[in-house]
């Protein structure tokens, strides 16, 4: 989980832990709220699925996903496998919106979400 | 640009060693980080030649749960053919998102488009800056890497963008795109892999800017050459995995999934140009990750005027001559090998371009 938790740190995103974390959801007004279908615990990648949610997470400028415990698979390869069985439509965000076009600096929010938070549920809190 | 003028211009130098140490340094991350990456190469070369053995059957294929899944298929032997369909699909007079794609720069696809009297947007920041300067990419997954944060700015002014620094440019240029992808009547993509087991369409990206070109436009074209043509879905998602470590950036920010959706006319075109009946398959394994451009020594020196038209570097060289155009270039290569070194498959870049030394001779075109 410690490990899970830096790797998202690392790609850029805010996480949060909880033992309710639709609760905690709930309190970011104004942002997109998603329900990840798989996670990959070696690299962090968040498959989520839905037409709609692949557009309205995509205009947001504040995204945040909800990572059940469950849906936490090993690899990417297993995440995208456990994603397709749940839903047609699948595609993965794993950090902020970015870009290092010029002169190789490094800028959130280029065309997606300027911020990606993930709340990660934890029964011990 | 002429190669004595490239040699001699520091600001393409200094760019490319900017990006090698930046992106060489990511790469070794990630490979040190995900042992299993070599392992993936492996599995997606061979697929990627199993593939490249069998094309008729494996676009057959593909094409048929393409069509079963909604999808409207037009096949394309070469370039002109191809910007002819893209150029049918969307018509005149439309407003055209892109998302940065190789080959829609070999098939010359945005200035077709234009001509057609389409306004056409380049949507990858770097791309944006490359297309309003009217030059052409210096790297493959860094376009722009040869322009000062000065000179960015200076581009991007005739699009009504006034900043100061890189993060200004940013958010006014996410502004303005912002108003085009809602707006626009048509999106355009390349593709990193397609699977023939079910016809999905994987792209990777980090700006955001291709999931919303092809997910918002009610018109979606997919660019797909057919080296792009994996057998399954965890093939396709290897291949795309194995080329975000090597560009540098691992895990993408973003990884679509495409298939028709409800209220989407999504087309497809597959293109030819050259592959199918290439001498140089090896290279058709090839993720275009950009790496074997950032580490050669001819290409830190004089960019991508060492290549060919579209394509710079060792992988240009070898991506031109299936292209049909050989480079009397070819002929500066150190032949130092460290193109296939650092390369995710290992492709053999320095014996394809004696081969191609050994055609140009025997052409007596030296």
């Amino acid at each position: 989980m410690r490990e899970l938790i830096e790797i998202f740190r690392k790609n850029g995103i805010d996480v949060v832990v909880s033992k309710n974390p639709e609760i905690v959801a709930g309190q970011f007004e104004g942002a997109k709220i998603s329900t990840a279908l798989s996670v990959a615990k070696d690299t962090g990648v968040i498959f989520m699925g839905g037409e709609r949610e692949r557009v309205e997470s995509a205009l947001a400028d504040h995204h945040v996903v909800v990572v059940k415990r469950e849906v936490i698979r090993s690899d990417t390869v297993s995440a995208f496998i456990e994603a397709e069985k749940k839903e047609r439509i699948v595609f993965a965000s794993n950090s902020p919106s970015k870009t290092a076009d010029i002169e190789g600096e490094l800028i959130f929010g280029m065309h997606g979400p300027k911020k990606l938070t993930v709340i990660l549920e934890d029964p011990e809190g | 640009m002429s190669l004595y003028s490239t040699v001699s211009n520091m600001l393409i130098r200094e760019g490319i060693k900017r990006t090698r140490t930046n992106l060489g340094r990511a790469v070794k991350e990630n490979l040190e980080r995900h042992s299993y990456l070599r392992k993936y190469s492996e599995d997606v070369k061979r697929a990627k030649l199993e593939v490249a053995g069998d094309y008729d059957y494996w676009i057959d294929r593909t094409a048929r749960v393409l069509e079963e899944n909604g999808a409207e298929v037009h096949l394309a032997e070469n370039g002109k053919k191809a910007r002819e369909l893209c150029g049918e699909i969307i018509g005149r007079g439309k407003v055209v998102v892109k998302g940065k794609s190789m080959i829609s720069e070999e098939i010359g696809l945005r200035e077709y488009l234009e001509r057609l009297g389409n306004e056409v947007w380049e949507t990858d920041l770097g791309e944006l800056i490359i297309q309003l300067a009217d030059d052409r990419p210096m790297h493959v997954i860094a376009p722009a890497l040869h322009y000062t944060k000065e000179e960015a700015a200076k581009v991007l002014k005739k699009v009504g963008v006034d900043g100061r620094d890189p993060e200004e440019l940013v958010r006014k240029v996410r502004q303005v795109m912002r108003e085009k992808f809602l707006n626009a009547d048509a999106g355009i993509s390349g593709c990193n892999a397609i699977s023939a087991e079910t016809g999905r369409v994987f792209l990777v990206e980090n700006e955001g800017n291709i999931r919303l070109s092809t997910s918002l436009p009610k018109i979606y074209v997919a660019l797909i050459s057919v080296d792009k043509i994996l057998p399954d879905d965890v093939l396709a998602l290897k291949s795309i995995l194995v080329q975000s470590a090597f560009l540098g950036t691992y895990p993408p920010s973003y990884i679509n999934v495409n298939l028709p959706v409800e209220g989407q006319e999504f087309h497809v075109v597959i293109i030819d140009n050259g592959r199918t009946g290439t001498e140089f398959r090896e290279q058709l394994s090839c993720v275009k990750c950009g790496r074997c451009q950032l580490e050669c020594p001819v290409f830190q020196l004089a960019g991508n005027v060492w290549g060919g038209r579209v394509y710079g570097g060792p992988m240009g060289m070898v991506w031109s001559a299936i292209l049909g155009e050989l480079r009397k270039e070819v002929f500066m290569c150190t032949l130092c090998g460290k193109c296939r070194v650092v390369c995710p498959m290992e492709i053999d870049m320095p014996e394809m371009i004696r081969k191609i030394r050994k055609m140009l001779l025997e052409m007596n075109q030296i």
